[in-house]
């Protein structure tokens, strides 16, 4: 589902922070990207999402067969990549519902699927919120504004669920969120989970992965991913630290 | 009384207001003009109205069963809200002008009463004056909307209110005229002791809007909240000219106004508070934002306190700035279009003035005109 082969990216007009990345996510794997501070997790997560502060200097991001180096954050959006903000971002005055409901409609339109009108997209999110534990008023409150950090987290796993992604990308999506909060939102995560699915989890600890079992665990250090293994790779970086793999 | 001049941009209360546009107009009296037969209809979900055209109460226009139950009648216009005629040309030229005077009901209004003001001839003054007065205790809700022809008038419209101990009073000021008008508003307000005041202009599409708002805080534990909001388009031009007086201890302010800005668009903000001697406690807060959506419009914000009490907390701030990329990308991030992602935020920067305001139900109207049609999501 998603190839992507010596990646090198860097803020624009900046120095590369990716500096030659080779990951392939096959549809129905979860994949983690652990990496201690400054490795450029956050950054490999926007790129793929086509943030405008950055720029592919190098390589191929091969999505469905498509290179998608080049196309517009609505564009990937649309074809089906789902980036989960570490800080999602507060946006005073535009409501939540109605955010949603244009987001949903967008994709229904690019698949051209009908669109929903807000009394069968009140049913969606509804169901959708109580999944997710969700007090109804996120309905109306303003879009991430005033949230507490898990919050956020949980509102970013609301739009996934909504959305239903080809491939979701989650950078530290378990951060600032308390033991319940983590297993409300991994079962998110996990509801996601599917053959035509794929999940990469960007994250700084073992616990969510308790939760929700990855397939392949990267540790990306300097730009590089410099170790690939199975789930027990995480458990031996939470005992042993990242400088047992960096040194 | 010192001899005022039709103004001019040398002056800093207009310095930023096209008074080109002014200078054509007649400063003979005003003519009356025949009774339109077009006039809006009420807005749903209002206890009534009345309609004021060219200085006068067109009785057979407003709302009988509320004629009956409201005091009306004219009025020489009360000291505070004459100071400005003391100040400001256009304000003057009410000096030989009959104010009237409506005295709300010693109750509590569950609807708000409209009051529409009816503008119209081709460059012709429209001049208006009404005193409202909120009894002791009572709360209402004042719906005020100023419409119009599509020709070029000057609408002059002077307003009082007086707020009395206790009393309550929301006022949502919509201005609805034509695209050619020039509309300079002046409202005067006093507060009582306990007594509470909201208002908000939502303006329109008018070539020239200024609006001036001034309030003098008499009471102890009043509090005041004047909001605007605004979204200007083509060569539009929109002007908020505010001044909060604490005149007693523990009274409290706030001001809150919004202006999007596309096409060619002018605006600018000038807001005051002045604390006096003694009015220790005040509790005053001022933020004015614009948002620049190209660089051809042109903002200018200045707040301004005067204080000379000890203990007051007074907070301002003016904000002038465009739309903030991570949000722009925090949308189109989730598959809307980047025009409609920029039109959702410019939404959301107005909505929040809005909400915040004495009431939302009855902004639909500026929101479904001005909002939903210059911004198509």
């Amino acid at each position: 589902m998603l190839k992507i082969e010596k990646l090198q990216a860097a803020v624009v007009d900046g120095d590369d922070i990716l500096k030659g990345i080779d990951l392939d996510v096959k549809a129905g794997e979860v994949h983690a990207i652990m990496g201690p501070n400054g490795s450029g997790k956050s950054t490999t997560s926007k790129v793929l999402a086509g943030h405008p502060s950055y720029e592919v200097t190098g390589g191929k991001i091969f999505f469905d067969g498509e290179d998608i180096a080049e196309l517009d954050p609505q564009e990937r959006a649309l074809k089906g990549i789902f980036m989960g903000f570490q800080y999602p971002t507060e946006i005073p005055g535009v409501n939540n519902a109605q955010f949603l409901r244009m987001a949903y409609n967008a994709k229904q339109k690019f698949l051209g699927l009908d669109e929903v009108d807000a009394f069968d997209f009140e049913a969606i999110l509804t169901e959708k919120m109580a999944e997710l534990s969700m007090n109804p008023n996120f309905k109306e409150r303003m879009l991430n504004s005033g949230y507490s950090g898990g919050e956020k987290k949980r509102n970013e796993i609301l739009q996934m669920s909504i959305l239903e992604p080809k491939l979701a990308i989650l950078d530290e999506t378990d951060s600032g969120l308390d033991i319940d909060a983590l297993r409300i939102v991994a079962e998110g995560i996990n509801r996601l989970r599917g053959p035509e699915k794929a999940v990469i989890l960007i994250t700084h600890y073992q616990r969510l992965l308790d939760y929700v079992k990855p397939d392949v665990v990267h540790v990306l250090s300097e730009g590089k991913i410099i170790k690939s293994g199975g789930g027990e790779l995480a458990l031996e970086l939470e005992a042993q630290g990242y400088d047992w793999v960096t040194s | 009384m010192s001899v005022l001049n039709e103004p001019t941009r040398q002056e800093e209360a207009w310095r930023y207001i096209e008074t080109s546009f002014l200078s054509g107009h007649p400063k003979s009296e005003a003519k009356l003009q025949p009774r339109r037969d077009n006039l809006p209809s009420s807005r749903p979900q209002v206890s009534g109205r009345l309609v004021f055209r060219h200085g006068l109460l067109d009785q057979k226009s407003s709302d009988p069963k509320t004629l009956d139950k409201l005091q009306y009648g004219e009025m020489t216009a009360p000291e505070f809200m004459t100071s400005a005629r003391r100040e400001d040309w256009y304000a003057s030229r009410h000096e030989n002008s009959k104010t009237h005077f409506v005295e709300l009901p010693k109750e509590v209004g569950e609807q708000p009463l409209e009051i529409l003001i009816d503008h119209q001839g081709a460059e012709s003054e429209n001049r208006n004056s009404v005193f409202f007065r909120a009894p002791r205790g009572s709360e209402h809700q004042l719906l005020i909307r100023t419409v119009g022809t599509n020709e070029n008038y000057l609408a002059n419209l002077e307003w009082g209110v007086e707020v009395e101990d206790g009393a309550h009073l929301k006022v949502l000021f919509d201005q609805e005229d034509g695209k050619e008008a020039i509309v300079l508003s002046s409202m005067r307000a006093t507060l009582g002791r306990d007594a509470n005041l909201e208002v908000q202009c939502l303006s329109g599409q008018s070539r020239l809007i200024r609006h001036r708002l001034s309030a003098d805080l008499m009471g102890e534990n009043s509090e005041v909240f004047l909001s605007g909001v605004g979204l200007c388009d083509h060569e539009e031009s929109l002007h908020h000219f505010i001044q909060i007086n604490h005149k007693v201890p523990n009274a409290r302010s706030r001001q809150l106004f919004k202006v999007a800005m596309q096409g060619e668009a002018r605006s600018s903000f000038d807001g005051t508070i002045e604390v006096d001697r003694g009015a220790d406690g005040t509790d005053a807060n001022q933020l004015c934002r614009y948002l620049m959506l190209n660089d051809k419009v042109r903002a200018s914000a200045k707040p301004q306190l005067k204080i000379y009490a000890d203990d007051v907390a007074c907070a301002h701030g003016a904000t002038i700035g465009q739309l903030e990329d991570e949000e722009r990308f925090y949308l189109v991030s989730r598959g809307l279009d980047p025009a409609s992602s920029s039109a959702l935020l410019v939404r959301g920067f107005v909505t929040e003035v809005l909400e915040e305001g004495p009431m939302l139900e009855q902004t639909k109207a500026w929101q479904a005109r001005i909002l939903e049609t210059r911004l198509p999501l």
